[in-house]
This record gives structure tokens, C-alpha cells and sequence, in this order.
């Protein structure tokens, strides 16, 4: 084969590979029929290995433990950067998040709402936080970021997927494009300044609701670390982007994933109450 | 490589880090879940994975150098974990990933697909298993996958392209088909 001929047959076979990835079953005459179905099998299946959210909060956990026994090799990279928090010391910045982590770690509330903090669906519950009712269509698939509060030490975000009303959505799912439970990538809270907010928790339907899912809306509760926020602020411009949905499934349970972006520009006042 | 972290002189190396890990967690640990069929070792070694790459990476902002650091290191304690570890049944994956699957209906056909999956690799060698977890399980370009293994962009698209039509014999062999974009067991 010739150079462009390994060129062109790269191209194909990568470009034949992003459509799987992506859940576009149409073939493609440019790529056998044998790599086209293996490729799609492979796609299918490898988006099941993806993480839940409480997964990706023990392991954050972990690491971070890791972290402050060992510290970095590159130290002076926090102190050579200017930061919020300046000249603090390292170590301390580090023990402070392990302790806060295992203490999230104890299992006080397994069952009802996952990793979730309890007090965050009390905050809701209770209407102190701000509704939005945004909501944006992408690939089919709506979402809504429904709630939003803000105090000095966290920003909780709720949202739900929901098919738009004109989509009768996949039968095997209970009517949902999306199954549960909510796996989402890429999600992140940013400010005006550009600067991105942590997330420190976050729980998906049906783990949040504690029961058996029976096709209502999906839902989702995050929480991000608000230290951003100055102290006299009364409110906060914010930006909460979805890039992924990762658990739409297709034929013979396959699941893809649905790319976006989803994302919601809105204003919060900053609660006095904590 | 597809994501990008941004990275502000304002931010702290504990903030990059930490964005760090948000934008590239899923995928090293999907792509050492592959490799291991092992959640608990999965969860070790991406631990152990980003703990390191807290002490080593220079600049954590430094996206395509992180990342490309990040999949070789995990490669690497991949391979060390093999001589310590033994591994679970790949079928045991999905209850673990997905613990709150909507019907037992969709949960037996993941488990059934993530089993056959394991099986049809079986003869695969490391390097095409290498190739097709970081090809489609970490969703990384083929020129970065080739930087990663030590070899040309052309030679990865050739070991995919073999290893695809593998898989594909071990699917028919264990009587999967997809046809017309819908797939069937006979």
C-alpha cells in the first residue's frame, strides 16, 4: 500500500470508529463490513465500563489521601502562582481535604441518596434555592437545570432529562431516551471570571430517589465547592455545562453516549443563611 | 486528544490538578477496568495513577502532556498489577458499574455482552488489547495512542483493523450478529 493509500485507509477506519463511538449505526462502503460491526459491539459495550459517580467520588478520596503522604515534587509551582489561597501551606490545604473526604466517607445515609449530601436535598426541598426552569434540547434529548442554590461554602445544582414531548422515547426503558441511572461526563460550573467550581458530590436518580425507578424524569443533585465566591458577594453569575450523557441505550441494550454541550447561564443570589 | 483543561495564570496547582482529574478520570479508569476485570484493582490502580501524577507532572495543565503521561503510567501499573492480582469474571462488571440498572432485563444483556466481549479478546495480544482499550474505551486519537505504544499512526490503524476482524470471527464463532444495525443472537 502507498503512502496515501495507508493515509486514506487511516482516515476511513478512524472516521468509521468516531461514528460508533458516537452511536451512528449507518455503514459506511469505505470500511469493511466485519471491522464496521466489531467496532460497533466494542463501542457499545466499552461505554458500560465508564464510572458512576460514587465510584468517581471513592476514588478522588483515595487519591487525595495519597497525595498528602507523599506531596509533590513540584511544590513551588502553588507558590510561584498566584491563588486565592496564597502563601497557605500545602500540607495544610491537603490535610484539610482529607479530613473533610473521610468524613464524607462514613456512611451515615448509604441507601437513600448514594454519595449525595443529605443536606443538600433538605436545602431544596425546603424551595430556599432559585428556580430556573432552563431548559435545552440537544440530540434529542432535553434537560432542565430546574434548581440552583448558593451560600459562602457551596453551589447546589439540580437538573432533570427529560424526552421532549413529541418523542415517545425506547419502550425497553420505561419511555426514557436516557436510562438511569444519569451517568454524565464533562460536567462543570464555571463563573464569569472563567474560574471552574469543584465538585464535591453529586447523586443521580434513581439512587437519589431510593426507590424503584418506574420511568419518572431523571434527576440529578451536584454539589460544587463555592470558595470562589467573595465573601460580600450578593450574587453570582454562573455557567453550568453538561457535555455528555452516557447512558442512552440502543438495540440489544447497547448503551451510547449523546453528545452535547447542554449548558445554562443564570444569576444566583448568595444565601446569608447558612 | 480531545479535551482541553484551562488553565489561568490565577489558578492554583491543587485547582489544575484537581480539573485535571475531573476531565480525565473516567477515562483511565474505564480504559484500567478493561484491562484488569477488576473493579477493585481498577479503583487502586487510577488512584495510584493520579496520586503520581500529583508528585510527578510538572504542569498539570499541560493537557495533552498530562494525558499522555497519565494512559502510559496506567499502562505500565497495569502490567505490574497482572503479577500480583487475579481478576474477576468481566460479567461481574456491569452490576458493579451500573448497580442501579433500570430493568434486569438491560443489566443480564450488559453482563452478557461485557462476558462475550472478555472472551472474543482472549487471543488477542497485549498490544492489540492496549490498542483497542485506548482506541475505544479511553477514545484517544490514533496519533496519541501511537506515541503512547511506540510506533507509527498507520501501523496503530493497521493493528485495529486486524484486531477488529478478530473480534469479529470470535462474534460469529460465539454466534453474534448485527445486521441491518440491529443486533441479533442466533
Amino acid at each position: 500500500m502507498t503512502q496515501t493509500g495507508i493515509e486514506t485507509f487511516t482516515m476511513r477506519l478512524d472516521a468509521m470508529i468516531d461514528r460508533a463511538l458516537s452511536g451512528d449505526q449507518r455503514r459506511d462502503a469505505s470500511v469493511d463490513d466485519r471491522a464496521f460491526e466489531a467496532a460497533h459491539f466494542i463501542a457499545g459495550t466499552a461505554a458500560d465500563l465508564l464510572p458512576s459517580a460514587s465510584v468517581r467520588e471513592r476514588v478522588w478520596q483515595r487519591t487525595q489521601a495519597r497525595m498528602s503522604t507523599r506531596g509533590a515534587r513540584w511544590p513551588l509551582a502553588s507558590l510561584v502562582t498566584p491563588s486565592r489561597f496564597g502563601a497557605m501551606p500545602i500540607t495544610l490545604f491537603l490535610m484539610l481535604g482529607v479530613l473533610v473526604g473521610a468524613a464524607y466517607a462514613i456512611p451515615l445515609i448509604p441507601s437513600i441518596f448514594g454519595v449525595i449530601e443529605p443536606s443538600a436535598v433538605a436545602i431544596l426541598q425546603s424551595d430556599r434555592g432559585q428556580a430556573l426552569n432552563l431548559s435545552q434540547t440537544v440530540a434529542g434529548v432535553t434537560i432542565t437545570a430546574d434548581h440552583v442554590y448558593v451560600d459562602s461554602r457551596q453551589v447546589i445544582v439540580k437538573f432533570t432529562v427529560q424526552n421532549p414531548p413529541a418523542d415517545p422515547g425506547q419502550p425497553f426503558n420505561q419511555g426514557q431516551q436516557v436510562a438511569a441511572p444519569l451517568p454524565t461526563g464533562g460536567l462543570s460550573l464555571t463563573d464569569e471570571q472563567g474560574r471552574s467550581y469543584r465538585l464535591l458530590h453529586g447523586a443521580e436518580s434513581p439512587v437519589m430517589q431510593g426507590t424503584v425507578w418506574k420511568g419518572e424524569p431523571l434527576a440529578a443533585i451536584y454539589t460544587f465547592d463555592a470558595s470562589h465566591i467573595p465573601a460580600d458577594a450578593a450574587s453570582v453569575t454562573l455557567r453550568l455545562s453538561i457535555a455528555e450523557l452516557r447512558g442512552v441505550p440502543g438495540s440489544g441494550g447497547v448503551r451510547y453516549g449523546v453528545t452535547g454541550p447542554w449548558t445554562f447561564t443564570f444569576v444566583a443570589p448568595v444565601s446569608r443563611y447558612l | 486528544m480531545t479535551l482541553r483543561i484551562s488553565h489561568t495564570p490565577t489558578r492554583s496547582r491543587e485547582e489544575t490538578f484537581s480539573a485535571l482529574f475531573g476531565a480525565s478520570f473516567d477515562r483511565v479508569y474505564a480504559f484500567v477496568l478493561f484491562r484488569t476485570a477488576n473493579t477493585h484493582a481498577a479503583e487502586d490502580i487510577t488512584a495510584e495513577v493520579f496520586a503520581r501524577g500529583w508528585q510527578k507532572l510538572r504542569d498539570p495543565g499541560d493537557n495533552d502532556a498530562a494525558q499522555a503521561w497519565l494512559f502510559t503510567t496506567a499502562r505500565r501499573l497495569v502490567v505490574d498489577s497482572y503479577r500480583s492480582r487475579s481478576t474477576q469474571p468481566i460479567s461481574q462488571l456491569a452490576e458493579v458499574a451500573h448497580p442501579q440498572s433500570p430493568s434486569p432485563e438491560i443489566a443480564a444483556l450488559t453482563n452478557e455482552r461485557l462476558a462475550l466481549l472478555q472472551r472474543c479478546l482472549h487471543d488477542a495480544s497485549e498490544r492489540e488489547r492496549d490498542v483497542i482499550g485506548l482506541r475505544f474505551v479511553a477514545r484517544l486519537r490514533n496519533r496519541d495512542i501511537a506515541s503512547l505504544i511506540g510506533t507509527s499512526e498507520g501501523n496503530v490503524a493497521k493493528i485495529l483493523h486486524r484486531t477488529l476482524h478478530k473480534l469479529r470471527d470470535r462474534l460469529s464463532a460465539e454466534g453474534y450478529r448485527l445486521e441491518d444495525g440491529q443486533e441479533e443472537r442466533s
